[in-house]
């Protein structure tokens, strides 16, 4: 337990190391003050996972996923979500065609490697369960006809988190599909006024040309990258508080049911990312502990007078972290 | 209340005793004996029951067999020779008896003329009295909040258990709980055995330990070794000795690469270079804590008894607030002042105040040179000055009354006041040897009394001293935490809050109070809450904590009146209100979906409109 099959080695690792940082770079010059959201995207890219981001309209998600998908020269579909998107709309259908005197599929706009499913919040149960069906099998099965996804595969849903009103929650069965749940913040004042005087200077996030941002890999380079992370070492310490802090949230007197097995799987890929972006060939507590929040705050349902009092999914998790004890720390 | 906390200050107020546990290199033998075999020569000039501690630690003698005695401020014996003539009397017995004196565990013994109970044997009973009442307060205090709470009714959070209590990891994985400097010598012992994989953890385990004694990082649990890196990360040469010893650490930890010979040393050399970084002086401290602080043969807490003893006010405080400041004590060999800093040591003189400074003073109030002296074995002529091996230095071209000669070779004690014109109104008495001032300086009666007639020429009694060793080194080692006399007020504390947490889980915090922007919030707080849940189903838990959220804020009475003003009869509010109740009090009934639903409307709309 522990030991992958084959270790990364020192000099995978820096490669590792140097695309990724190329790529958060390239990501960095167009969008403003959301490094953290920038790495996380990233990192959940190449764990293989999918990312909700929740934050007010405004902020850049878009632009976020336009020019990810630049930076990795990958296909890139956004889709509205509203309330009459069905989920063919999402997965494409077979439409008849004359010539052929047959019916053809005509794929729909989740057949892209990077999708932003904008507001998913928005649509109906039936679409959304068709996505994230999708998410989860990377493949759409559409008039008995099961068509792949292309790899790589990411989904950035967002939501905004102020409206409730006509919207459809996410169930937290399916909330726990996405890898990561990130939330975007307003960038502070001074990115602001750096933002408005790029404006000034002409810069259009319709245009990413004008950018001149660089393609950095491909999408065969995501999957190369993807196959490096999993092959960072874990040690059995790592292990065992990854597992110590999911088990945590079954026993926090303020969650009615705790994150699941799939929270620590997903807590494990995520610490292998974050290792290789930094150059490791070995995952360390660190890498867990800064990922936590976001992989563990959607995956656990708070108890109702928990949620009245205030308690939110952040402060459990802040719990968690505070008082699972890390190997090889001081005794406390 | 007042009264007993009256009482518990006065209490506290009393100097502490200098008892057993605090002198103990004194009081038993074999404690600090490294340092305390420094001083045995002294014992020459201590009458026979005083420190049988150091005389056992002396003759080699097993510590088991020693017993308890007198404190170094016993204040015994007097000085001889030329000095006799012109110095004080030592203290009146009976005065010396107020410190405990010869005290064993059975009781006091009766000796030079003091009373069975003389009033210094009570210092055992005033520290256990002090203990006791402090204990009674924090309960008295505990019952009135505990009684306050039950009638604010405010215990609104949910009970929450302890989380997570059963990941803890193994204990070998865990840092050794030992002093900095044991740790890197154990290091160094690993390194040389060949086993530079334990040497590097024990160098990571004693960079953390140093960090933590100094207060630069709080050691815990469930903090990283790069969250510690980041703790320092504004001090860069610490912050990269400690990455330099953390990353080779977890490079083997965690990534299985086990540590050569020379990553090793480069890891034991950072983890050396950042204990010299967070302080010497701490580094004497959790190096051997009894043995640098201020109780040990090397300590200062026996000068700052003699000053009580004697009648003096020893304060706190610094060199820009000496206004209520009668006489400086300043140790120069262990602490520099900073141009500055003697430009106000002089101005305080000139204007009238006293200065006893032990040390290198040449260049300041006339002094031309402090050299070495070569003087021999326990040197005390008949002036009086026990110190082993005699006196190390003396002054050479020392302006005024020269009280402690070295037979031409220099002074070692030299007053003068305001007859000299480099001291203004003011006086100094000046000592060349600075470990006059020790603990183990004091075991012996003549320095006592030399010390004492010193403090005489500069001071009277209710004068008030400023000991700048430690009112200029912030960071000096904190005393012996059983010796403060604040603890008695932090156990207070803690109690109460330990048993206001246990009772009732609650922040010791007034209720807030519920104005019409909260009650807004409120509504929109319960209003959001049913809709979320009228569309993840309605269940009793739910409609129970609305029911409960709205009964808390509301209250009964309102919302009775709210459901009566909506049109409600009499009877429908009052059902409405017992089934409020009802459902707040048992969240754990069955699911009824549609009445949960239609009770959290109902409230919903009560706490929306009224």
């Amino acid at each position: 337990m522990g030991v992958v099959e084959t270790e990364l080695t020192d000099a995978e690792a820096a490669s590792f190391a140097e695309t990724f940082g190329a790529v958060a770079d390239e990501i960095g010059r167009v969008v403003l003050g959301q490094d953290d959201v920038v790495s996380g995207v990233l990192i959940a890219m190449i764990a293989g996972g999918h990312v909700l981001l929740e934050g007010p309209p405004g902020l850049g998600k878009t632009l976020l996923g336009r020019t990810l998908a630049r930076a990795l020269r990958l296909r890139f579909h956004r889709i509205q979500f509203t309330p009459d998107l069905m989920p063919s709309d999402v997965t494409g259908s077979s439409v008849f065609d004359q010539r052929e005197n047959g019916f053809v599929f005509h794929p729909g706009p989740v057949f892209a490697e990077l999708v932003l499913a904008d507001e998913v919040n928005r649509a109906p149960a039936k679409t959304q369960a068709a996505l994230l069906e999708a998410m989860s099998d990377r493949q759409v099965t559409v008039d008995g006809a099961t068509r792949p996804l292309p790899r790589p595969f990411c989904v950035l849903a967002t939501q905004n988190p102020i409206e409730s009103e006509g919207t459809y929650p996410l169930p937290e069965a399916q909330l726990d599909r996405f890898l990561l749940k990130l939330l975007v913040a307003h960038p502070p004042i001074e990115v602001e006024t750096d933002l408005l005087g790029r404006y000034l200077a002409g810069f259009d996030p319709s245009d990413l040309d004008a950018a001149a941002i660089r393609e950095v890999t491909n999408g065969p380079g995501v999957l190369e990258l993807q196959r490096l992370a999993r092959r960072v070492r874990v040690d059995d310490g790592v292990l065992r508080y990854i597992t110590a802090l999911v088990g945590a949230t079954r026993r926090h007197p303020a969650v009615d049911l705790g994150a699941s097995p799939r929270a620590s799987i997903s807590l494990l890929l995520c610490a292998q990312v974050v290792a290789a972006s930094d150059g490791r060939t070995y995952a360390v507590p660190d890498d867990v502990k800064g990922l936590a929040a976001a992989v563990l705050r959607h995956r656990f349902l708070l108890r109702p007078e928990a949620e009245l009092e205030g308690i939110s999914a952040d402060d459990v998790v802040r719990d968690v972290l505070r008082d699972v004890p890390i190997p090889g720390g001081e005794r406390g | 209340m007042i009264v007993l906390f009256a009482v518990w200050a006065a209490v506290a107020a009393e100097p502490h005793p200098l008892d057993a546990e605090a002198f103990r290199f004194c009081h038993e033998g074999g404690v600090d004996a490294e340092e305390a075999k420094l001083w045995c020569e002294v014992l020459e000039d201590a009458p026979e029951d005083r420190c049988p501690g150091l005389r056992a630690t002396c003759a080699g003698e097993d510590p088991e067999s020693t017993g308890l005695s007198c404190a170094p401020s016993s204040m015994r014996g007097g000085g001889s020779g030329r000095l006799r003539g012109r110095l004080p009397q030592p203290l009146d017995p009976s005065r010396g008896c107020e410190q405990p004196r010869s005290c064993d565990r059975s009781g006091c013994e009766q000796s030079d003329g003091c009373e069975p109970a003389a009033p210094g044997c009570q210092g055992d009973a005033r520290t256990a009295m002090s203990w006791m009442l402090a204990l009674f307060v924090a309960l008295v205090v505990a019952v009135v909040i505990r009684l306050a709470v039950v009638w604010m009714g405010t215990d609104r959070r949910p009970k929450l258990a302890p989380a997570s209590e059963a990941y803890v990891l193994p204990e070998d994985e865990a840092v050794p709980d030992a002093p900095a400097p044991d740790l890197l010598d154990g290091a160094r012992r690993a390194l040389e055995e060949g086993d530079p994989g334990r040497a590097v953890l024990l160098a990571r385990a004693a960079s953390l330990r140093a960090l933590g004694a100094a207060g630069r990082v709080r050691l815990h649990v469930a903090t990283t070794d790069r969250e510690y890196v980041r703790a320092v990360r504004k001090d860069k040469p610490v912050k990269e000795s400690l990455d330099a010893v953390v990353r080779p650490v977890e490079r083997w930890r965690f990534g299985g690469r086990v540590p050569d010979r020379g990553v090793a040393e480069a890891v034991l050399a950072a983890a050396a270079r950042l204990l010299a970084s967070v302080g010497a002086a701490w580094l004497l401290w959790v190096g051997d804590a009894a043995a640098s602080s201020r109780y040990g043969p090397l300590g200062d807490a026996a000068l700052h008894a003699l000053l009580e003893a004697s009648g003096r006010v020893t304060v706190g405080g610094s060199l820009d607030d000496l206004d209520d400041v009668d006489v400086i004590v300043l140790d120069l060999e262990l602490l520099q002042p900073s141009d500055d800093e003697w430009s106000k040591i002089e101005a305080f003189v000139d204007s009238g105040g006293g200065l006893l400074v032990a040390g290198p003073i040449e260049g300041r109030f006339g002094f031309t040179e402090w050299e070495p002296l070569d003087v021999g074995t326990v040197w005390a002529d008949d002036a009086g000055l026990y110190l082993p091996d005699g006196p190390q230095r003396g002054f050479v071209g020392a302006p005024g009354e020269l009280w402690v000669e070295a037979d031409g070779t220099g002074v070692v004690v030299v007053v003068f006041g305001s007859d000299e014109p480099s001291v203004g109104e003011g006086a100094v008495a000046a000592v060349s040897d600075g470990r006059l001032l020790e603990n183990g300086a004091l075991v012996s009666t003549t320095n006592e009394t030399l010390l004492l007639s010193l403090l005489s020429v500069l001071s009277s009694p209710g004068d008030q001293v400023l000991v700048l060793d430690e009112a200029m080194g912030g960071d000096a080692p904190p005393e012996n935490p059983w010796t403060w006399h604040m603890l008695p007020f932090v156990v207070q504390l803690l109690t109460v809050l330990g048993v206001a947490a246990w009772s009732r889980g609650i922040p010791l915090v007034a209720p807030r109070p519920v104005d019409d922007a909260a009650h807004a919030d409120l509504s929109e707080h319960v209003e959001a809450l049913a809709t979320r849940w009228r569309q993840a189903r309605a269940s009793r838990r739910a409609a129970s904590a609305v029911a409960r959220l709205v009964l808390d804020r509301m209250g009964r009475v309102a919302l009775l009146a709210a459901a009566r003003r909506e049109g409600s009869s009499e009877a429908e509010a009052a059902a409405l209100l017992a089934r409020a109740t009802e459902w707040a009090d048992q969240p754990d009934g069955p699911d009824v979906p549609e009445e949960d639903l239609r009770l959290m409307e109902a409230l919903w709309v009560l706490s929306k409109r009224s």
